[in-house]
């Protein structure tokens, strides 16, 4: 069996009485792309600070590529490769002086490498940090994350400020890197930037890890979203206590049901009355996220009336007439 | 792999310290050039005056007031505000900068980063007392006056490890709290209560309790005139290698900021 590239065990950090990170048992395995979802104050950066030994877990222990967090942490670093959330760089530096610095800290990187990632990324090292777009910087970011070929890759946020150009080679260097037998741990907030490369996610919410799934798993367990339109109002608790319905809303003639599962069931009960119109959407991980992230208490009534997912992006809508 | 931490240190701070040390430099001669004429004014004001408030005048010293004013009040007051701000700025600025996670996470332990900051702040203190010392030599070449370059070397070395003192005071306050203005703003108190004390309790007939302000030691032995006093920059040493120690212990122990 090949070795955990990280494995927590009820990881726990407290500031204060705030459980930033509560009791988190996570496993990432060597050489794959491992998503890392949650919305802003989940709790993500404050999981990656603590693999990286910058903070101190309240509780719990972990292990990083085989080795103690806290104990092997030099260790770890030489072999990962960091970019932060909101990079910060030293303004004064070149591009390439920011580089070449952290290069000669870590020792042993290929220059020639240096500058091919910057010619894929299209970053320009000539000009001071201060001066550089957010996208600039975090192209040097990347870079210096990339540059030692680490055998992990723990990258925060790493598509704020790129363009959607750049992303695109951004996923083909994280495909290459596990072509190459090596781990990336990707955290975001936003679900379309992860689903496209990582084979699983997990997805934290206030601290806890809420679910860790296979991105096509995820997709197969999707909330779909059906709207009908009718010839003439329908009642509203239509589709109350029908299987798989997770959430219905009705006004007059017009009906936006939530399910999960097979369509079945919510199609029977539609055409319970006259059907004149019918939009489907495609799974999307967006629904999948707010439906884990939700405060399903705040939403949900007995009766299934209220509306339960906020994503009004309606990407990927069929028209069926 | 320190050594580029140093480096890296270093060119962060050159800058500032070499511009600090013509400054001082540049004051130093002058005020040299000038004081032959001026002494002899100051010490007609100065003459019926106590021992203790012409200590605090500054008249005392051999070159009279100005060379007074610049080695108890200029030169200390300039070196310990850097002083004081390096220290603070070092680990805690790169906190306040957000640029600590990304040097705190490369192979390079927290003892280093704070080791190699601690030697740039160091190095950069005695750059700046070099240069001081420089124009004042210069000056007392060129125009002469009471005071030898001996003399001079070993006033510019109390005022150093004064300076020394003061920056590891800020460095571990930083080291401790992650925030550069409750440092800056905790050794700065501290030097200037300091300062007042050393100045103001000699007057009040208090001199036993003076020799509790650093101050004292760097200034109380009169090292212009008597060379170096050995057991006082022990004190000094003693008081930023304490402080090196707490800065370590401290930083090695929290969570870092940013």
């Amino acid at each position: 069996m090949t070795e955990a590239a990280i494995r927590t065990s009820g990881l726990t950090k407290y500031f204060g009485d705030l459980a930033a990170v509560d009791g988190i048992d996570l496993e990432v395995n060597t050489g794959e792309i491992f998503g890392f979802l949650g919305p802003n104050g989940a709790g993500k950066s404050t999981t990656i600070r603590l693999l990286l030994d910058q903070l101190r877990p309240t509780s719990g222990h972990g292990q990083v590529l085989g080795l103690d967090l806290r104990e092997r942490s030099l260790q770890i670093r030489q072999q990962i490769g960091y970019l932060p959330d909101d990079l910060s760089l030293y303004p004064k530096l070149t591009g390439r002086q920011t580089i070449d610095f952290f290069a000669r800290l870590r020792g042993g990187v290929d220059m020639a490498y240096v500058d091919e990632l910057a010619q894929r990324l299209d970053a320009d090292l000539s000009r001071k940090v201060g001066e550089y777009s957010s996208g600039n910087r975090q192209k040097i970011g990347l870079i210096q994350a990339f540059m030692h070929k680490p055998a992990l890759l723990i990258l925060d946020e790493p598509n704020s400020g790129l363009d959607p150009l750049v992303q695109q080679t951004f996923q083909e260097m994280l495909r290459e890197v596990r072509a190459d037998g090596r781990t990336v741990f990707l955290s975001s907030h936003t679900l379309s930037e992860v689903e496209r490369v990582a084979d699983r996610v997990g997805i934290i919410r206030h601290g806890r890890l809420v679910v860790v799934e296979r991105v096509d798993e995820l997709k197969r367990k999707a909330i779909r979203r059906l709207d009908f339109e009718y010839s003439e109002p329908v009642p509203a608790s239509l589709f109350a206590g029908v299987e798989g319905v997770r959430a219905a809303e009705v006004h007059g003639a017009f009906a936006e049901v939530s399910y999960e599962g097979s369509v079945n069931k919510v199609l029977q009960t539609a055409m319970t009355h006259e059907v004149i119109n019918l939009h489907s959407r495609d799974a999307d991980l967006e629904e999948i996220f707010l439906a884990y992230y939700r405060d399903t208490d705040d939403n949900d009534d007995p009766q299934g009336h209220t509306r339960s997912s906020a994503p009004s992006a309606s990407k990927d809508s069929s028209h069926v007439q | 792999m320190s050594n580029e931490l140093l480096a890296h240190e270093l060119r962060h701070r050159r800058n500032g310290a070499v511009v600090l040390g013509l400054v001082l430099a540049g004051y130093a001669f002058f005020a040299l050039a000038i004081s032959g004429s001026l002494t002899q004014t100051v010490d007609n004001l100065t003459k019926n005056m106590p021992q203790s408030l012409k200590a605090f005048v500054g008249s005392n010293v051999p070159g009279g007031y100005i060379v007074g004013e610049t080695f108890t009040l200029i030169a200390p007051i300039a070196l310990v505000a850097y002083a004081v701000i390096a220290g603070s700025s070092a680990v805690a600025g790169e906190e306040r900068d957000r640029t600590m996670s990304m040097l705190s996470a490369q192979p390079v332990t927290r003892t280093r980063i704070l080791t190699a900051k601690a030697c740039g702040i160091a190095l950069s203190l005695v750059a700046v007392t070099a240069l001081f010392w420089v124009g004042m030599a210069l000056a007392d070449l060129a125009y002469g006056s009471p005071l030898t370059p001996g003399g001079l070397a070993a006033g510019a070395t109390h005022l150093l490890f004064l300076g020394l003192a003061f920056a590891a005071i800020a460095l571990a306050i930083g080291a401790a709290t992650g925030r550069p203005a409750i440092a800056s703003s905790t050794a700065g108190g501290i030097a200037v209560a300091a300062y007042l004390s050393n100045a103001m309790l000699p007057l009040a007939g208090m001199g036993r309790w003076a020799e509790l302000s650093p101050w004292y030691y760097a200034l109380g032995s009169d090292p212009l005139r008597n060379g170096l006093d050995l057991p006082h920059l022990g004190v000094l040493t003693g008081l930023g290698a304490i402080a090196l120690v707490v800065a370590v212990l401290a930083f090695r122990r929290r969570d870092l900021k940013g």
